[in-house]
């Protein structure tokens, strides 16, 4: 066993980079999701909002002046998740799996596939509802899962999660 | 034999479970008379005595070819399989009464979730040498097993290694804590207000000079004793826990044996350390000493003490440890006089900390200053005063960062007055993930944290360049492994 391992050195400049890394960009329909969950959250901010303003407990000279700002946040944050859904996209490489997400706060998780412990293809209602599917992708390293890609397409999630798991089983 | 020292071991737990409700109920039901209490008394040790013979009576184990399955439990009943491939160590503890009859707890960990662990209670020793003989076929079927008569006694500790442990212990930090309260109670005291008002410059005529000396006095000889006792009682834990400690090179592992009274040999199987701790506080560079703590993959928040700890070593055993524990060779940089080899990290960490940290409370204070009208402007002086000193401490914090690439790995440091330096094989990687803020890429810089089935770590503020081709090191590295990495 020891007599076939090699491990000839690796010069880091050859290397592929990140950089140039062929990003696959999620289903269009995954934007569609995003808008759907946080026009969910604003409706449930509407009706705490309503409530306070019938009980009185606001002073109604400000409620013009709270919906105004409860609107300008609720834009800025659907403009936000929009461009963030945007950004957000996958690459499955021969020996790893790698996510970009993030506007502001950019970050790339590249998981290796010989590390990978599970994978799980999630689909809440929503999710059903677009047809869309979330890939989990667990190793031994965290706590939850280490790296997750949502708006998949069903089919996409399914093969994404074959084409792993074959390579987990071929691995190892 | 396993029934008396487990019997008496029982009873030993629940003592001080017992006493405590027993008072209670005797407090609230009126009278502490004789009878009474030797009447429960001997009613709790009668259940005691009960209880621990039932769980005896059902707590069997067995080694089988593949594992270890136990049964236990007299009301609820578990059964517990542990294959031998799972277990990350093996560990001992030996308690007086053990050594009395000759028998062991025997701990094993796994790998995955911190409270999975296996514990058989009061095994022999024979059993100890089946189950580890048993450890040694499953783990490596090719090496032979290496007899107990050639191992390599790697380091051991002598009484005045426990005071040096003692002393150089984090534990001292509990005297700021202690401290902090023993300023409590002056303060409920008026101690302070007293100091207070001798030392401002309205009053300082009207308060004599011998109450201000005497409370210095009172202050100095205070923290001394303070001071004195915590250093005592932390001298004391050393001993308790590492007193004659021992490190013996097995080949394919290390085993470890220390305790005053009870005595605990631990098992690290060398191809499953994870990460390598080397701290060096304030009183561990002044001693030129170390203590080490190599992690496992058990589940456990990394931030926590190690979980096979090698409480001194010398700069010369440094080296071999590691390197032994990693198999690695190059492992100079981790000598103190190696530390030049470290590189630093950008300067913008100590600018982007001197800004949140130093910039903004400075702001906000002198904001609340200048809006309240009644207050000295003598308070003022914060703002500058702050300013300077948390530069000062974020450069330091800067300085004390720094990484080391070698060709298996990476090395880690981090500190303010002592250091810390954590030592990752690529290879025992779990994933990587290059983070940036806005602030980051304005400047060309980000974050590369690394985790491992032990832990996260995070190296801050490096070239993006420099980050991304050590993922793709690192990648190469986990994804070319043919190597077990747990």
């Amino acid at each position: 066993m020891s007599q076939t391992f090699q491990n000839p050195p690796v010069a880091p400049e050859t290397l592929p980079t990140v950089a140039d890394i062929d990003w696959q960009r999620l289903a269009g329909r995954y934007i569609g999701q995003v808008i759907i969950e946080r026009l969910l959250l604003f409706a449930l901010a509407g009706i705490g909002f309503t409530i306070l303003v019938a009980s009185g407990r606001l002073p109604p000279d400000r409620v013009a002046l709270a919906s105004a700002i409860l609107v300008i946040v609720f834009v800025a944050m659907l403009l936000h998740a929009v461009l963030a859904a945007r950004r957000k996209a996958y690459a499955v490489r021969q020996h790893d799996v790698l996510f970009r997400s993030g506007l502001f706060f950019r970050t790339v998780t590249a998981v290796p596939l010989n590390r990978i412990q599970h994978v799980e293809l999630h689909r809440g209602p929503l999710e059903r509802g677009f047809k869309l599917a979330t890939l989990q992708v667990f190793t031994a390293g965290g706590s939850g899962s280490d790296l997750s890609v949502p708006g998949l397409n069903e089919a996409r999630g399914a093969q994404l999660r074959e084409y792993i798991l074959g390579q987990i089983g071929h691995e190892s | 034999m396993f029934f008396v020292a487990d019997l008496a071991k029982t009873i030993a737990r629940n003592f001080v479970q017992i006493i405590v409700p027993t008072i209670a109920f005797l407090a609230s039901t009126g009278g502490f008379s004789k009878d009474r209490l030797s009447l429960l008394g001997a009613a709790a040790i009668g259940v005691i005595l009960v209880y621990a013979v039932a769980m005896f009576l059902n707590t069997r184990f067995q080694l089988g070819s593949s594992g270890i399955v136990l049964r236990t439990g007299v009301f609820s009943r578990k059964q517990l399989n542990l294959e031998y491939r799972r277990i990350q160590a093996l560990n001992l503890s030996q308690n007086p009464i053990y050594r009395w009859f000759g028998v062991y707890d025997l701990t094993l960990d796994s790998a995955g979730s911190s409270d999975t662990e296996l514990i058989l209670p009061a095994v022999r020793e024979d059993v100890v040498a089946e189950l580890r003989a048993l450890l040694d076929t499953v783990e490596s079927p090719i090496s032979e097993f290496t007899p107990p008569s050639s191992d390599q006694v790697l380091s051991q500790l002598n009484a005045l290694d426990m005071v040096r442990i003692g002393i150089s212990s984090q534990r001292s930090l509990v005297f700021l804590a202690v401290l902090g309260s023993a300023f409590g109670a002056l303060e409920t005291q008026g101690w302070t207000e007293r100091a207070l008002d001798s030392v401002m410059p309205t009053q300082l005529w009207d308060a004599t000079d011998a109450s201000l000396f005497d409370l210095i006095v009172f202050a100095l000889v205070g923290v001394t004793i303070v001071l004195a006792l915590i250093i005592l009682l932390s001298i004391a834990s050393s001993f308790w826990r590492f007193n004659r400690f021992r490190l013996e090179d097995r080949q394919t592992e290390y085993v470890s044996t220390a305790g005053l009274f009870t005595v605990r040999t631990q098992t690290l199987p060398l191809r499953k350390a994870q990460v390598i701790s080397v701290v060096r506080g304030l009183v561990h560079r002044w001693l030129d000493r170390s203590e080490l703590a190599v992690h496992q993959a058990a589940g456990r928040d990394f931030s926590a003490k190690g979980e096979f700890v090698i409480p001194l070593v010398g700069d010369a055993q440094l080296g071999r440890i590691v390197g032994g524990v990693l198999d690695v060779n190059a492992t100079g940089f981790l000598r103190r006089q190696g530390n030049g080899a470290f590189l630093p990290i950008s300067w913008r960490y100590w600018l982007s900390r001197w800004r949140i940290y130093g910039w903004l409370p400075a702001l906000s204070a002198g904001l609340s200053i200048a809006l309240n009208d009644g207050v000295s402007r003598w308070l003022w002086l914060i703002v500058p005063v702050w300013l300077v000193l948390s530069a000062a401490i974020f450069w330091q914090r800067h300085r004390r960062w720094g990484y080391f690439v070698f060709d298996q790995g990476i090395a880690l440091r981090q500190g303010f007055l002592g250091e810390r330096i954590d030592v990752f094989l690529w290879r025992k990687m779990q994933f990587v993930a290059l983070k940036e803020t806005p602030f980051l890429a304005r400047h060309g810089l980000c974050h590369l944290h690394v985790a491992t089935a032990a832990g996260q770590r995070r190296l801050p503020f490096v070239p993006r360049e420099l980050a991304v081709r050590l993922a793709d090191r690192a990648l190469v590295a986990t994804e070319s492994s043919k190597q077990s990495w747990i």
